[in-house]
């Protein structure tokens, strides 16, 4: 009992060096604890979700299969049921927004076994015979739209009023985007409906399926299947069959819940490291300092358990709680977190597993990690007999420093900086603890601050230096080229217009395989450019496919790699080689000249796409055009595209300024334990200093001179450390969708530097109050 | 009277790089129940080393110690550990307090080992500062240090006392008043007390002195009429 008072009273009397370890502490846990119930109740959510709901195994798209064709599919062994779909992207016609499109899907009123059903979370049953159309939930907040408002569609060019009878979403659609190109959900402009079958087909004049959706049987897999289902749907104009792990929607839940399962076990143990680092320098100066005290203990007849246990109270108290703050910040962080998860993925209802258990084993873990430092730190000090303990400590050897060989420098030092360096010397362990540290920190402000770069290179580059047309238009099917640009030229306002061909395609090689486009590029392609590493244009008019490399990374396809390519513009297969690799870090896709593609399909001629220079002043008059005009599926302005994505991106910028904050605690918590364990080492000597004379800030000189000096080593060894973290967290992030760029951020260096600095600073402020506190008397009259 | 030490032949040598040390060289002695025993010695002479071993703080080389009837010299460091909680009380000459904890407390910290402590408190009034017992060391003179001290090691209620060098950093005034305190315990309570000082003055009080030079003993001294603190000066 009286140990814990000595205790208690020993940390109070050092409180901002514990406090800062706790926070260290307290952020691992709290981001294990937050990530880690965030995951179960997104994983919660989805198995719920997709099971009661009925969530295919495979989805294909055809050009068209008969409704009444859908049976041969079911009779395939291993497939339980099958539904056939009929999809269609329609414009919105809203008042106050632009290119706004639903993406029609068709509800079948009196099937009772639905396949990705409808989850309705208000309204009321669609009708076959009336104009009433269920809009997914996102899309009807967004609108603030009401249960029963009209709402107005435009499809071939006619304008059909619907009247909304409900909110729903589906597992299909858990997080929606318009298309592979796309990686964040924008539901103000796009979303996914449901009308009943008949009102759709008698809207769009077409009674067949262009989707199929597939379960299998509980014992079978899709790899058994795959090859049955693709030679039947072939027939069909099969355009992609993907199993249920490579569809849109869920491929990007999964990729969000492995990244968070990454981050909730790898984050937390980056913190915690650091904390147990912190502790157990700060324990291993605790005990050294307190050799006396330990001696006399062990003296009076304290056991070595007893003595033990008195300084692992230091750790577990740090633990506890670390663990209890952390855990229970990570629990209610939790709440915020499956709240912005709400935003982006929609389920029936995500509950949030409000639950304590994350901070029962955030408690354990750290209680674990804080016990290891204790125990590390104590061990070497407690085993000394008591005699030993209480002789004093012969004095650390004095030698010469590498850096006095290094004569300008060393002659250029005032006498503290020279105090300062050998002391550096002498305390090998704790200044590469201290360098570490600020390493650490330095390298996460890096990242922080290259954020703004890093979206810069990622989105914009990409929007003006990729894609440098103004308008894009998508035709229904296939379109004759020429025919394509005389339409389009025939418009007011459109200054230049040219076609390209976008092939679906799935490629394969070896067991890797992978649904995407090929693009097709005439030599007059001016308004896209396929840009190189060095951003220098890529002639594609040698044979041959070009693969954006995230897509190359994934199927580990390198030049000179045959692949095989099935589309429905082929027959049966083609195959291509792989002449070059695109860094790209949006979309992932393949290019190929369009007489080599012609020559590969036998299709000569025709476009699916259209790239549009347009007159500014004429762009709502040209977009009426041609939303009036029969061919064209889906028009995309350049600039609002690319004010989505800056919208978007914008709101995740508080992220960098969390890390930026993590960044300086960290470093603050090492760069002043750090200090205030030299001054507590060296309080006999630093208080000698004094009375020779030595003003309060002379002293705080050399303590500050160290932690300058390690700082500017700090800085040289962070920048390369900070790009090879930067290069691996790109690398980590390589997924079908984008890719994220290396780019440090141009005064990310400078400005993590002077991070560094204001840690540096801060902690100074401090020590400079110890040594302002430092008894001059008592501390000479205390026996070494 | 029965003996509560004994030595034979005890020897210590330290390992001092190339260098071995005989710090302890071959001493023999008994020290009784209830006696006050002086250990007399210039600096450098063993006197340390002696205590260590008598404390139960170290092992000897060679020879024997027991306390009582129990050996020392190879007893385990749990044994040890008994003997230092219940046998021994120390007195040192910095009073090596535990600079966060109060008078009373560093007092506590001594009863909440023993199995027969004496009453803290009581303790602390004996000693006189009855009045300071929730005073920090830093708030205390070396003496007030040093009385508290001899009360946290009295308080254990030990059968020996083991004082290092008691009254070295203190004034004449002060160390006598600690050292008319140890002979309190020792007329009080009966217990032994053993001072190991460089003090030559102080052997007047003590039943017996043991001289020491070299690591051994040179002489060994009674005082058929031991002192009175206050009638001895250095």
């Amino acid at each position: 009992m009286i140990l814990f008072k000595k205790m208690i009273r020993d940390m109070l009397g050092n409180k901002l060096a514990y406090i800062a370890c706790i926070i260290v502490m307290s952020m691992g846990l709290m981001t294990y604890a937050a990530m880690s119930i965030v995951m179960v109740n997104l994983v919660n959510a989805k198995d719920d979700f997709y099971d009661t709901y009925h969530m295919a195994d495979a989805f294909a798209q055809v050009q068209s299969i008969p409704l009444s064709r859908i049976d041969d599919i079911e009779g395939i062994e291993g497939v339980t049921s099958a539904r056939g779909i009929l999809k269609e992207d329609v414009r919105v016609d809203l008042e106050d927004k632009d290119n706004v499109y639903l993406r029609l899907n068709t509800f079948d009123t009196d099937d009772q076994a639905r396949i990705n059903d409808v989850y309705l979370s208000e309204g009321y049953a669609l009708d076959d015979t009336q104009l009433l159309i269920w809009i997914g939930d996102k899309f009807f907040d967004a609108n603030q739209l009401q249960i029963n408002d009209t709402i107005d569609l435009v499809v071939n060019g006619k304008i059909t009023t619907f009247t909304i009878a409900g909110r729903v979403i589906s597992p299909e659609y858990v997080y929606v985007t318009k298309n592979a190109y796309d990686f964040m959900p924008s539901p103000e402009t796009f979303d996914i409906a449901y009308v009943s079958r008949p009102v759709l087909e008698k809207l769009v004049g077409r009674s067949d399926a262009n989707y199929v959706n597939i379960l299998l049987a509980d014992d079978v897999v899709y790899d058994d299947v795959k090859e049955k289902l693709r030679s039947k749907l072939k027939a069909f104009g099969l355009i992609s069959l993907v199993d249920r792990e490579h569809q849109s929607s869920n491929a990007f839940l999964v990729e969000e819940l492995k990244g968070l399962e990454g981050m909730s076990t790898s984050l937390p143990f980056v913190f915690l490291g650091i904390s147990t680092f912190i502790l157990y320098i700060m324990l291993k100066r605790l005990t050294e300092t307190q050799r006396g005290q330990i001696g006399i203990l062990k003296a009076m007849g304290y056991n070595y358990y007893e003595v033990l246990l008195h300084y692992l109270g230091y750790a577990v108290t740090v633990g506890i709680l670390g663990g209890i703050v952390g855990g229970i910040l990570g629990t209610q962080l939790s709440v915020f977190y499956t709240e912005t998860y709400k935003a982006f993925f929609s389920f029936p209802d995500i509950e949030n597993a409000f639950t304590y258990k994350y901070t029962f084993y955030g408690l354990l873990i750290s209680v674990g990690f804080s016990v290891f430092a204790g125990y590390q730190g104590t061990k070497k000090i407690l085993k000394l007999t008591p005699s030993m303990a209480m002789s004093p400590i012969a004095p650390k050897v004095a030698s010469r420093s590498v850096f006095e060989k290094i004569k300008w420098f060393w002659t250029s030092l005032t006498m503290q900086g020279k105090m300062a360096v050998r002391n550096l010397s002498r305390s090998k362990g704790r200044s590469v603890f201290t360098v570490l540290g600020l390493v650490f920190a330095f390298s996460i402000m890096v990242v922080s601050w290259s954020y703004e770069s890093l979206i810069d290179t990622m989105i914009y580059d990409q929007f003006d230096k990729v894609q440098l047309y103004d308008m894009k238009v998508t035709f229904k099917g296939l379109i004759r080229s020429d025919e394509a640009k005389r339409l389009l030229y025939n418009i007011d306002g459109v200054n230049y217009a040219e076609t390209v061909v976008e092939i679906p395609v799935q490629l394969k090689k070896g067991t890797s395989e992978k649904n995407t486009i090929i693009m097709g590029f005439g030599s007059d392609v001016e308004l896209y450019r396929v840009l190189d590493k060095n951003e220098e244009r890529v002639d594609l008019s040698e044979n041959g496919l070009y693969l954006s490399e995230n897509l190359a990374v994934q199927m580990k396809v390198v030049r000179g790699d045959i692949l095989r390519v099935e589309s429905p513009f082929v027959d049966e297969y083609i195959t291509m080689e792989v002449i070059g690799i695109i860094p790209q870090y949006i979309g992932s896709n393949g290019y190929a000249n369009l007489a080599y593609l012609s020559e590969k399909t036998g299709y000569d001629n025709i476009a699916t796409t259209a790239y549009l220079n347009i007159d500014a002043t004429k762009a709502d008059a040209i977009r009426h055009t041609l939303e009036d005009a029969e061919n064209i599926g889906v028009i995309e302005l350049e600039a609002q595209t690319l004010k989505k994505y800056r919208d978007m991106l914008d709101s995740y910028g508080y992220m960098s300024y969390i890390m930026a904050l993590i960044s300086i605690v960290v470093g603050f918590a090492i760069v002043y334990n750090s200090s205030v364990i030299s001054l507590s080492e060296r309080q006999r000597e630093l208080a000698s200093l004094r009375v020779l004379g030595m003003s309060v800030d002379e002293v705080l000189q050399i303590i500050s001179f160290e932690q300058w000096f390690l700082g500017g080593i700090s800085v040289i060894i962070a920048i390369p450390v900070a790009k090879l973290m930067m290069a691996g967290m790109s690398s980590a992030y390589q997924t079908d969708i984008y890719a994220m760029p290396s780019t440090i951020g141009d005064f990310a260096f400078i400005l993590s530097a002077l991070g560094t600095a204001l840690f540096i600073w801060l902690s100074q402020l401090n020590v400079r109050k110890k040594i302002k506190h430092l008894d001059i008397v008592e501390v000479l009259k205390e026996r070494e | 009277m029965e003996k509560v030490l004994s030595a034979k032949n005890l020897s210590k040598t330290y390992q001092m790089g190339e260098v071995t040390v005989k710090a302890l060289n071959d001493v023999t002695f008994d020290i009784y129940e209830g006696e006050f025993i002086v250990v007399l010695g210039p600096s450098g002479s063993g006197k340390s080393t002696m205590l260590n071993m008598i404390g139960g703080m170290d092992k000897a080389s060679s020879g024997e110690i027991y306390y009582r009837k129990e050996p020392l010299h190879n007893a385990t460091d749990k044994r040890l550990t008994w003997y230092r909680r219940n046998a021994i009380g120390f007195v040192f000459q910095f009073y090596n307090l535990i600079p966060n904890l109060n008078t009373l407390e560093n007092v506590q910290l001594s009863t909440e080992l023993s199995e027969t402590p004496l009453d803290a408190k009581k303790v602390l009034e004996e000693v006189d500062l009855a009045d300071r017992a929730d005073h920090f060391p830093s708030q205390l003179s070396g003496g007030q240090q040093q009385r508290v001290a001899i009360a946290r090691a009295i308080a254990k209620n030990p059968d020996i006392l083991l004082c290092d060098e008691p009254t070295g950093a203190l004034d004449f005034t002060t160390g006598l008043q600690v050292l008319k305190l140890l002979k309190k315990f020792n007329k009080t309570y009966q217990k032994t007390v053993i001072i190991i000082t460089h003090n030559a003055g102080i052997g007047k009080i003590g039943d017996r002195v043991l001289y020491i030079k070299d690591g051994a003993i040179e002489r060994i001294e009674i005082n058929e009429k031991p002192l009175d603190p206050e009638e001895v000066g250095w």
